[in-house]
C-alpha cells in the first residue's frame, strides 16, 4: 500500500449543525472513493491532524465550516500560509479549537503550510443538533463536486481551484464574522 | 505570618470537561483545596435507555474523543455479557490491538504536549517546538502511528465503528496489516527516544499512599482488556461486583461523582497498573521503567508520567506482537452467536489510558437497553487528586505565588484527567493584599 500524497481532513462537530459540514464532506468523499494517491480522514475536533499530515510530507486539503461573510453554502479557499491567517484563525474557526495555536506550532516547526489549503464553507446555523441547514442541503452536490475537483487538482500538482486562491497579504476579509 | 493566598485555576476545554482548582491559604494554613468539576452532566446513560443493544458501542464511544476505543471496548463487553455472547480469541486480539493504539495516542499526547513543557521549563508546547523541534515532530510521528493503528482496526482514527457483539464488523486485510507493521518497525527509534527524553526529569517530591486499583487480565497479560478488579489492599473483586471495589459519592463542589475504595482514595491509571502489574510489563517496558527511575509501588503521583512512558513502550511492543499474530493468521473470525436472546445484566470492564472503565447494562427481552451505568476513570481519581493537593500545597507555601500555582497545576496534570488539557490558566489572589472576589488579583500563567 503506497502512502498518500494528498490528505483530505474533515474538521468540525457533527453535533453542532452546519459546523459538521467538513466532516460530512469527508465522509461523502470516502463513500464516493478517491483517486489513488489521496486519502481522506475524519479529523473531527483534532487540529493536530493537520500537523501530522504536513510532517508526513503530504499536501493537505482541510474541509471546515468557516464564517467569512458569504452566503450559507458559499465556499472560500485559503492557503494556510496566508499572512492574514493567524489573526483570522480564531474568528474563522467554528468548532471551538485553537487553530491559531496549531498554525503557530506549524510555523515554529517550519512545516510547509504553503502545502495546506482550506475549503471553507459558510454555515447557516451552528446550533446544537444534527443535520445540515436547508441552504447547505441545496448547495451540497456542488460542495461535494468542488471537493472532488480540488483533490484531483492537488494530485495533478495544481492549486485546488482555478484561479488559485490569492494570498491576501494580511487583509483577509472577514465581513460578518462572528466569534 | 505565613502565606495567605487564594489560587484559582480556571479552565475551559472543548472536549474533555470543565474544571477549576481552588486553593485558599491563610497564614500558611490550608483552608480549602478543591478540584471543582463544573462540566454539565452529559446524560449518556439516559441516552442509552431504550436503544437497541447493538448501538451501545457506537453511542458510548462518543463519550470521549481520547478514550473512544476504550468506551467501545467496555460497552461491547457489557453487551456481550448481558446477551451471553463470547467473542473468539482473534476478536479479542484485534480489539486489544486497537487499545494499544489508543494508549499510544493518549500517552504520547499527554507526556509530549502537556507534561514536557513543564518538564523542560517552557510555557507551552509552542516554545518547546522552537527550542526542541525534534521532540515535537517526534510526538507528531508517534501520534500519527497511533492513529494509523486505530484506523486499521476500528475503521476510523477515533470513535471506532467496527465493534459488534460477538465480533468485529470489519477485519483488516493482509496488505493493511503489513503496512501497519512497517510503520511500527519504523517507529522503534522514536519509542526509544521517548524514554531517553524523560530519564532526566526531576519531579517534585510528594509521598502520599493511596489504594491502587486495576482490572487485571485473567490470561496474565498486562491489564488492558479487563478482568477481576485487583486492589493494592489485596482484595480482588469480580468485574460484576465493581460497586464493592469503587464506591461513588457526591461532593458539593463537583458535578462529577467522586469515588473511594476500601478505606479512602483510589488511584487508577498508569501508576496504579504499574504498581499492581509491574511484572506483566513487556521486558523492554520494564527496562524503560528502570532507566526512568520508576519504582513499583511509588507513592509519588508525579511519577504517573514515568508510568505513562513505560506503558508507551509496552503498548508499542504489544502492537508489534499483535500485528504479527494477526499476520500469521489473517483470516477473519466469525461473529459468536447470541446465547441469551432475552438479555440480562452485563458488566464490561477494560483499562483505558487513564484507568479502569466500567460499563454496566441491563438489556430487556426485546434487545433494548433498560438501564446503564458508566464509571469513568477520571472520577475515580478526583478524590486522590484533592488529597494529594492537600498534602502537597502546605509543603510549598513558602514558594513564590506563581510557583505555587504552577506546581499545583503540574500535580493535577500528572493524573492526566480528562480536564488536564485546559489546566493552564491560573489566577492567584493573595488575601492579605486586600483583593476582593475570586477571579481578580494576580494572574500567572505557567
Amino acid at each position: 500500500m503506497s502512502e498518500p500524497r494528498v490528505s483530505v481532513l474533515g474538521v468540525g462537530n457533527v453535533l453542532a449543525g452546519d459546523d459538521g459540514t467538513g466532516v460530512a464532506l469527508a465522509v461523502a468523499l470516502a463513500e464516493d472513493g478517491l483517486p489513488a494517491g489521496a486519502s481522506v480522514r475524519v479529523a473531527g475536533s483534532d487540529p493536530l491532524a493537520l500537523l501530522e499530515e504536513l510532517e508526513a510530507g503530504r499536501e493537505v486539503l482541510l474541509l471546515d465550516a468557516c464564517r467569512f461573510g458569504g452566503r450559507p453554502g458559499e465556499v472560500t479557499w485559503l492557503r494556510l500560509d496566508d499572512p492574514a491567517w493567524p489573526d483570522a484563525a480564531a474568528p474563522l474557526s467554528l468548532h471551538g479549537l485553537d487553530l491559531a495555536a496549531v498554525f503557530q506550532l506549524a510555523k515554529t516547526l517550519h512545516l510547509p503550510l504553503e502545502r495546506a489549503w482550506l475549503m471553507g464553507i459558510q454555515p447557516d446555523s451552528v446550533a446544537v443538533g444534527r443535520g445540515r441547514s436547508p441552504a447547505l442541503d441545496d448547495a451540497w452536490p456542488l460542495l461535494v463536486a468542488g471537493a472532488h475537483q480540488a483533490v484531483r487538482r492537488l494530485l495533478d500538482g495544481l492549486a485546488p481551484t482555478d484561479p488559485a486562491p490569492v494570498l491576501s497579504g494580511g487583509a483577509l476579509a472577514l465581513q460578518g464574522a462572528e466569534g | 505570618m505565613g502565606t495567605t493566598a487564594s489560587i484559582a485555576v480556571h479552565h475551559v476545554t472543548r472536549v474533555e470537561g470543565h474544571g477549576n482548582i481552588v486553593i485558599d491559604l491563610r497564614d500558611g494554613r490550608l483552608e480549602r483545596c478543591d478540584l471543582e468539576i463544573v462540566e454539565s452532566p452529559r446524560f449518556f446513560e439516559v441516552l442509552l435507555k431504550d436503544r437497541p443493544y447493538e448501538e451501545a458501542p457506537r453511542i458510548t464511544c462518543r463519550i470521549c474523543g481520547i478514550c473512544s476505543v476504550g468506551h467501545a471496548t467496555a460497552s461491547v463487553q457489557a453487551v456481550e455479557a448481558a446477551m451471553g455472547v463470547k467473542p473468539g480469541p482473534k476478536t479479542r486480539l484485534l480489539r486489544r490491538l486497537n487499545l494499544t493504539g489508543e494508549w499510544l495516542q493518549s500517552h504520547v499526547l499527554h507526556v509530549y504536549f502537556l507534561v514536557a513543557p513543564d518538564a523542560f521549563g517552557t510555557t507551552s508546547v509552542i516554545p518547546l517546538a522552537d527550542t526542541r523541534p525534534d521532540v515535537v515532530t517526534r510526538a507528531l510521528r508517534l501520534k500519527r502511528l497511533a492513529n494509523d493503528i486505530c484506523y486499521t482496526v476500528g475503521g476510523r482514527h477515533v470513535m471506532p465503528i467496527s465493534y459488534q457483539a460477538g465480533g468485529m464488523g470489519y477485519w483488516p486485510g493482509v496488505a493493511e496489516l503489513e503496512a501497519l507493521r512497517a510503520k511500527l518497525a519504523a517507529a522503534r527509534a522514536d519509542i526509544d527516544a521517548t524514554v531517553d527524553l524523560f530519564t532526566t526529569v526531576p519531579w517534585p517530591a510528594l509521598e502520599r499512599d493511596s489504594e491502587c486499583l486495576a482490572a487485571l487480565d485473567e490470561d496474565g497479560a498486562y491489564p488492558m482488556m479487563g478482568g477481576p478488579l485487583h486492589s493494592s489492599t489485596g482484595k480482588v473483586f469480580p468485574a460484576r461486583a465493581y460497586r464493592d471495589a469503587m464506591h461513588e459519592y457526591l461532593v458539593e463542589h463537583s458535578a462529577s461523582k467522586h469515588v473511594k475504595g476500601q478505606d479512602g482514595t483510589l488511584r487508577v491509571g498508569a501508576l496504579a497498573r504499574v504498581t499492581l502489574a509491574h511484572e506483566r510489563l513487556h521486558p523492554r517496558a520494564r527496562e524503560a521503567a528502570r532507566r526512568l527511575g520508576l519504582v513499583p509501588g511509588t507513592t509519588n503521583p508525579f511519577h504517573y508520567t514515568w508510568a505513562q512512558v513505560a506503558e508507551t513502550v509496552h503498548a508499542y511492543e504489544e502492537a508489534v506482537a499483535l500485528t504479527d499474530a494477526l499476520l500469521a493468521d489473517p483470516a477473519p473470525e466469525e461473529r459468536a452467536p447470541v446465547t441469551r436472546p432475552r438479555g440480562g445484566d452485563g458488566v464490561g470492564v477494560c483499562e483505558v489510558p487513564r484507568g479502569t472503565l466500567v460499563h454496566d447494562y441491563t438489556i430487556g427481552p426485546n434487545g433494548r437497553i433498560i438501564r446503564a451505568n458508566c464509571v469513568i476513570p477520571t472520577s475515580q481519581n478526583l478524590a486522590s487528586i484533592e488529597a494529594d493537593m492537600r498534602a502537597f500545597v502546605p509543603t510549598i507555601v513558602d514558594r513564590p505565588k506563581e510557583e505555587i500555582a504552577h506546581l499545583a497545576e503540574m500535580l493535577v496534570r500528572a493524573y492526566d484527567p480528562c480536564i488536564s488539557c485546559s489546566v493552564h490558566m491560573v489566577e492567584v489572589r493573595f488575601l492579605d493584599e486586600g483583593v476582593g472576589d475570586r477571579g481578580s488579583g494576580v494572574r500567572g500563567s505557567p
